[in-house]
């Protein structure tokens, strides 16, 4: 995969780099708003790590002129706490993910990792979890190799819940995902798909929490 | 308008003369009516005595009236004035047509005459108005003779002499009305002076100075001062939050900064791998434990009173509580803790987001670190007695004994004998928070008696205060 990093400290650049390097990842870090653009025109990136406070030009801005080239290449907002919810919450920036400063290192790799399973321009449309494999495009879902059996919905909110996973998913957006605005299907529908797909995929590994009032889990492998 | 409203002195003027120019008119009015009235009352006096004067030299004759004119009678109208005199007598016998006897002729009659005394008439005769009393007169004789006298004269004097007296009223008058202006100009000048000093005061002031005002000054001045003090205790409160803050994080931030740097510089010196391993996780556990100060630092900072001031925009309490939570399950579920929530219906606050997202978080956060390992947290949002907004976060660790509860909320206090990397901020960032949405925040039991149970109760309706 390639990633482009562009941050302005660097000190947090090097790390960053450095940490995607080792997994095996080709990394070009800009410093700059400018150059960020440039790169973002001319090479063809499978996620980008934008701090929004650049030297230059914004990094709303950098985001604002990718997307405004109808690009749909995966955007990590990196951003000092705050600023979080003070300039991005309520702009529809176009972003695919926020993390604030200070973060960790982990919590940045596995994110971007999500993005890059997400991002429409890769190779493979494969979910991967534990022993568990599941095939968005062919609507198959493996343990260890050998299919399991699960219907539609349920690979519905499989594919919901390994999208997100470590991270709560609610009970509202699964039953969106299941059902039609117009369906007569109550909440409580989405607990008994819940409940089947658990008593399926445990035996491979995946742990779904039920999170009391919140939704459900699934916890990371 | 844009003037008057701008001038206190031209506005004063403005309510004090347009009255009294009104109240002079009408006087104007009304004075010339009386005087005028006055003059018509003498005048009338001297042209029904000549008027009595002819009609006594009136006899009979025979068959018709004749007329002694005496000199007197028409004498005692000169004035001197020029005025001009006419006279006109004339009879009517029986139903017959009148009858000329001396005078002008063509002099105009009174509309109706009476039997007993003058009656008075005003006509315009030769170009001129002209003001005259008539008397009838009953001539003995078969059948009786009505003879009638008329006596006129020209209105120049009494004209004039109305004018005159109306003018010399009206000019006093007038005399007042200016001096009242200048007395308005100069009085308001005058009143203003404590405004004006008042005004040098706040210029000279140095930009720290920031005491009260004087109280040395009118009444009516008296809100504006005190208003004027009240917004100064403001800016002073938040500059004092503003320096204890600065002074706080210096000191709080230079001992974990100071530690990082001392195991920085021992892992360099390290030549063995595993203890070089080890020495670098401690520094990362610091600088973890330094950069969540700096987070909770600056959470506080945003929370407290400052120039920046509260956003207050219409929030979802339930949904921001909702987000919040599920935002911390990881978090929570790292420390094997049962973080859940209750609440359905919306609940709308006034507000920050942000703020209230660092309160719940600290909350939540709180519950997680000292509660219970492998505890249930739960966060709910509602209402409470009375229908106000509430949210609350309950654990069922240790709790807080009922003494400590009041010094939890202070910043950068724990509790003797806290173990974990907390900084002592958490709660006074609540506090801080709650304090700007006008919420308070109570510490209670836990259900059952055990654990802890943060209430943090919004007003009714009431706007945050910007306090």
């Amino acid at each position: 995969m390639r990633i482009l990093v562009v941050e302005d400290s660097v000190a947090l650049s090097r790390t960053i780099s450095e940490a995607f390097r080792a997994k095996g990842h080709a990394v070009d870090a800009v410093s700059g708003g400018d150059d960020a653009d440039a790169a973002l025109r001319t090479q063809p990136y499978d996620v980008v790590i934008l701090d929004l406070g650049l030297p230059d030009i914004d990094g709303t801005e950098v985001l604002r002129r990718l997307r405004a080239r109808r690009s749909r290449v995966p955007v990590l907002v990196l951003t000092a706490r705050g600023e979080l919810q003070d300039r991005v919450a309520g702009l529809n920036l176009g972003a695919d993910d926020y993390l604030a400063k200070p973060f960790a290192l982990e919590e940045l790799e596995a994110r971007a990792a999500a993005l890059m399973r997400r991002g429409v321009g890769g190779s493979e449309a494969v979910l991967a979890h534990g022993r568990l494999r599941l095939d968005t495009a062919a609507r198959i879902a493996t343990a260890d190799g050998a299919p399991l059996e699960l219907t539609r919905r349920e690979l519905a909110v499989l594919e919901a819940l390994l999208l997100r996973t470590g991270q709560v998913v609610s009970k509202q957006a699964l039953f969106e995902t299941l059902f039609d605005v117009d369906s007569e299907a109550g909440l409580n529908a989405v607990e008994i798909y819940v409940h089947r797909l658990r008593k399926k995929v445990e035996p491979a590994g995946l742990r779904i929490r039920t999170i009391r009032g919140l939704g459900y889990l699934l916890e990371a492998p | 308008m844009r003037a008057w409203r701008a001038s206190l002195r031209s506005r004063l003027l403005a309510w004090v003369l347009v009255p009294i120019l009104a109240v002079w008119a009408v006087d104007a009015v009304l004075t010339y009516d009386a005087v005028k009235r006055s003059i018509n009352v003498a005048y009338d006096r001297t042209l029904s005595a000549s008027a009595l004067a002819i009609s006594e030299h009136v006899t009979l004759g025979a068959g018709e009236p004749i007329v002694d004119l005496p000199p007197i009678a028409l004498e005692m109208l000169d004035t001197g004035d020029q005025e001009r005199v006419f006279y006109r007598v004339s009879y009517r016998t029986g139903a017959g047509a009148d009858a000329f006897v001396t005078g002008y002729e063509d002099m105009p009659l009174a509309a109706s005459t009476q039997r007993n005394g003058a009656t008075f008439f005003e006509a315009s005769y030769r170009g001129e108005p002209i003001r005259g009393a008539a008397l009838q007169l009953d001539l003995p004789s078969e059948p009786p003779t009505t003879v009638l006298v008329e006596v006129a004269e020209t209105l120049r004097a009494p004209s004039a002499t109305t004018r005159r007296l109306v003018a010399e009223a009206l000019g006093l008058e007038a005399a007042l009305i200016a001096l009242t202006a200048v007395l308005v100009w100069f009085g308001v000048a005058r009143g203003l002076r404590p405004l004006l000093a008042l005004s040098g005061e706040v210029s000279r002031r140095s930009p720290a100075d920031l005491t009260p005002l004087g109280a040395d000054v009118p009444r009516e001045v008296r809100p504006l001062v005190a208003a004027t003090n009240g917004f100064m205790q403001r800016v002073r409160d938040a500059i004092a939050a503003q320096r204890r803050f600065v002074a706080d994080a210096s000191h709080q931030l230079r001992t974990p900064l100071a530690v990082l740097r001392a195991e920085a510089d021992a892992a360099l010196r390290q030549e063995d791998p595993a203890a070089l391993r080890a020495a670098v996780a401690r520094l990362a556990g610091h600088s973890e434990a330094t950069s969540h100060l700096a987070s909770q630092l600056l959470a506080l900072a945003r929370a407290e009173p400052g120039p920046h001031g509260a956003a207050t925009e219409p929030l979802d309490l339930t949904g921001i509580a909702r987000d919040a939570a599920a935002a911390l399950v990881p978090g929570a579920l790292a420390r094997s803790v049962d973080l859940g929530f209750e609440g359905e219906e919306p609940v709308t606050i006034r507000g920050d987001a942000v703020l209230v997202r660092e309160l719940i978080g600290n909350l939540v956060d709180n519950a997680v670190r000292y509660g219970r390992a492998g505890g249930r947290v739960t966060v709910s949002a509602g209402r409470g007695d009375g229908g106000a907004p509430r949210l609350a976060v309950e654990d069922d660790g240790p709790g807080i004994p009922p003494p400590e509860r009041e010094r939890v909320l202070e910043r950068f206090y724990r509790i003797p004998g806290t173990t974990g990397d907390g900084c002592g901020l958490g709660l006074a960032i609540v506090s801080e928070a709650a304090r700007r949405h006008g919420a308070t925040v109570h510490l209670l039991d836990g259900a059952e008696g055990h654990g802890l149970r943060v209430e943090v109760r919004f007003g009714a309706n009431a706007p945050p205060s910007q306090a």
